[in-house]
């Protein structure tokens, strides 16, 4: 009986020491984990002192040049996150087509300028998440209408030519007949809802919104159909960089910073 | 008795691996065949029987396509397909000496084939562009970099030989060549200077043996760009001075056609050509040119042209005017271009997305979504009357 009590007490020991040098080796994991994820240095994300940040500013309400200051939603931005991550912040204006030599030449630290996200970039430069969508819209204000499925003896007023008319074009060979309304231009899509012209319009986001601050009168829904995001690209070996871009514009998100901002430029519903 | 041998081949086979590389071979060798086994073969491209012909009524509708980086031959076939459709008759296609004589003296001529085996089979003619240096034809890397557009003087005669070669293989299929794309910009001219004299040594290499290879070929040379670049410039020369140089350079005597490039930018079709100005009636001035040299019977081939209709791009212009413009650009040609031959537009399809603005030259995307202008010059293409406008007139209030 005493053997065996024994026997049993020395298991418990040698489990407990087990146990404490399991505890101890994650622990230790835990530790090593935890000292490779410490934040980077500002200074290291951000070596000239400044963010510098390559922008665009032809695409309005994203970024314009009145030519005597930039001003939109990624000068606002830009500027938001240089505040929050307290650091002092350049923009440099420069056209579209040399937005990604720039940030991997290293002659900006980050581009904001309502840059879709690009697969095949993705070895050059890492991108943070999305602050804004500019996917396509189904604005309506039929009840019964909530999805491209719903179109079948509606009609839908879009941009001739357009990414919109293209996913028309799409749908309308896989459902009943529908009616399609080419316009010259999205507000004049939108004008034929609201005018009840039209049952529906299929615009991008950015022109919806636009519209909404025009007509602040008109009641309308608008069903996402499809996605096309916009983030902040940095250099891929920039890890620093990212690091700290990406963190401080989660914290604007969450904060209600970056809606602020976007709602400020739209009169977004 | 064909089992047996059947299974003392297996087996043999399986013994001689295991002796070789032991059980892991075995292994391998299994773990490749279940993989090889779920991986779905490519789909089939089937030549249609009979091949088909062009229905569109008028002639000069041609597209620049980009089908050398198509991997599947389904594709090929597709992109093809929807060519005949849309009522083109003639593509430009890319054929680049670096990806078939990668090694001197070896052809590797497999996707050239499936390209032009399909383009016939669907009848169109094929317009090639010819470029693109192998490793072994430019100065030694290590000495001096050089990008595929770099082709040394030395090597002229190698790609005359190439394009000789080029040319007798698809006699008659292929009886259109164009030598070299957009000279007179440094990037395509391997980051030198453009020099129309050279260009035209490069002419004069290649039109003979050409010729001889393939007596019923057309050589057509220029394929300039439109730019404003002055004399001097690191970036290109104008297509206007480049054209007036390789005139008095003698090129006359060494083509037998001109290639041009026009594209409209932010300017509708019928914007008043100038000098300082690019826009889609720029290809007057070079015709103009060709008139000066009288060089009036030489016919003309526009093998890039169209406008683009990108968002943010600051050379775009809206979707519909996009349509519109290009649209107007074929009535333009055809009343107006006698000398011109084909009116090409870039570009029909590219094999990946770049996810920006040069997707907006395209009619059909990389997934086969077919763009409205697609549509439209379908439409013209088959002689279809527009009622008036492409859309609606806007509502009132």
């Amino acid at each position: 009986m005493v053997s065996t009590s024994k026997r049993i007490k020395s298991l418990h020991i040698i489990l407990s020491v087990l146990l404490l040098i399991f505890s101890g080796f994650v622990y230790l994991i835990g530790l090593f984990e935890w000292r490779d994820n410490l934040p980077p240095s500002l200074e290291s994300a951000f070596p000239s002192g400044t963010m510098v940040v390559g922008v665009d500013a032809t695409y309005p309400p994203f970024a314009v040049d009145n030519g005597q200051e930039l001003y939109g939603i990624d000068i606002d931005l830009g500027n938001a996150l240089a505040e929050r991550m307290d650091i002092p912040v350049r923009f440099v204006n420069m056209g579209f087509d040399g937005l990604y030599d720039a940030v991997i030449d290293g002659q900006v630290d980050v581009v904001i300028s309502a840059l879709l996200v690009n697969s095949s970039r993705t070895d050059d430069v890492r991108y943070t998440q999305p602050y804004f969508d500019n996917g396509l819209v189904l604005v309506t204000n039929q009840p019964n209408l909530q999805s491209m499925r719903d179109l079948p003896n509606h009609s839908i007023a879009l941009e001739y030519g357009s990414n919109a008319h293209s996913e028309a074009n799409f749908w309308i060979q896989r459902l009943d007949p529908f009616t399609v309304m080419p316009y010259e231009l999205p507000q004049y899509a939108l004008d034929a809802v609201r005018l009840n012209e039209s049952d529906s319009a299929l615009v991008d986001t950015t022109s919806y919104w636009l519209y909404l601050g025009e007509h602040t009168e008109w009641q309308s829904d608008a069903y996402r159909v499809d996605n096309a995001f916009y983030a902040i690209a940095s250099r891929y070996d920039r890890e620093e960089t990212w690091v700290w871009v990406n963190a401080t514009l989660g914290q604007l998100k969450r904060d209600g910073t970056v809606q602020a901002i976007i709602d400020r430029w739209f009169s977004s519903p | 008795m064909g089992w047996k041998l059947f299974l003392n081949g297996l087996t043999n086979f399986t013994l001689a691996v295991i002796d070789e590389y032991g059980i892991w071979g075995i292994r391998i060798l299994i773990l490749w065949s279940i993989i090889s086994s779920l991986t779905a073969p490519n789909p089939r491209a089937i030549l249609e029987n009979p091949a088909r012909n062009i229905e569109a009524i008028q002639n000069h509708v041609c597209v620049h396509t980009r089908l050398i980086d198509e991997v599947p031959e389904w594709v090929m076939q597709r992109s093809l397909q929807l060519v005949r459709e849309m009522g083109a008759d003639t593509i430009v296609e890319f054929f680049p000496w670096a990806y078939i004589e990668r090694e001197q003296g070896q052809y590797s001529w497999g996707q050239t084939d499936k390209i032009i085996r399909h383009a016939e089979n669907q009848g169109l003619r094929v317009i090639a562009r010819m470029g693109f240096v192998p490793y072994w034809a430019r100065p030694d890397v290590a000495d001096d970099f050089t990008t595929l557009n770099y082709l040394p003087d030395e090597s002229y005669a190698e790609f005359a030989e190439f394009v000789a070669t080029f040319a007798e293989r698809y006699a008659g299929t292929i009886d259109h060549i164009i030598i070299w794309n957009e000279p007179n910009l440094a990037f395509e001219w391997g980051y030198r200077q453009p020099n129309p004299q050279d260009y035209v040594r490069l002419l004069q290499a290649v039109y003979e043996p050409v010729h001889q290879a393939n007596p019923n070929v057309t050589i057509l040379a220029g394929a300039l760009a439109p730019t404003l670049e002055p004399e001097g410039s690191p970036n290109g020369l104008s297509d206007i001075l480049y054209l007036e140089a390789m005139y008095d350079a003698g090129a006359n005597d060494y083509f037998d056609a001109l290639a041009i490039h026009t594209y409209g930018f932010t300017n509708p079709p019928l914007d008043e050509p100038s000098e300082d100005r690019l826009n889609f009636r720029r290809a007057e001035l070079l015709l103009n040119i060709m008139s000066n040299y009288d060089d009036t019977e030489t016919p003309v081939f526009i093998t890039e042209s169209g406008w683009n209709d990108h968002p943010r791009w600051t050379q775009a212009v809206r979707p519909s005017q996009r349509v519109q413009y290009t649209i107007d650009g074929f009535d333009y040609v055809q009343d107006n271009w006698q000398q011109v031959e084909e009116l090409c537009i870039w570009a029909f399809r590219y094999p990946l997305p770049t996810l920006s603005y040069p997707d907006n030259f395209t009619l059909v995307s990389t997934d086969f979504q077919i763009s409205p202008l697609y549509y439209a010059i379908q439409a013209y293409a088959h002689g279809e009357e527009s009622e008036g406008r492409l859309w609606l007139a806007p509502p009132s209030e």
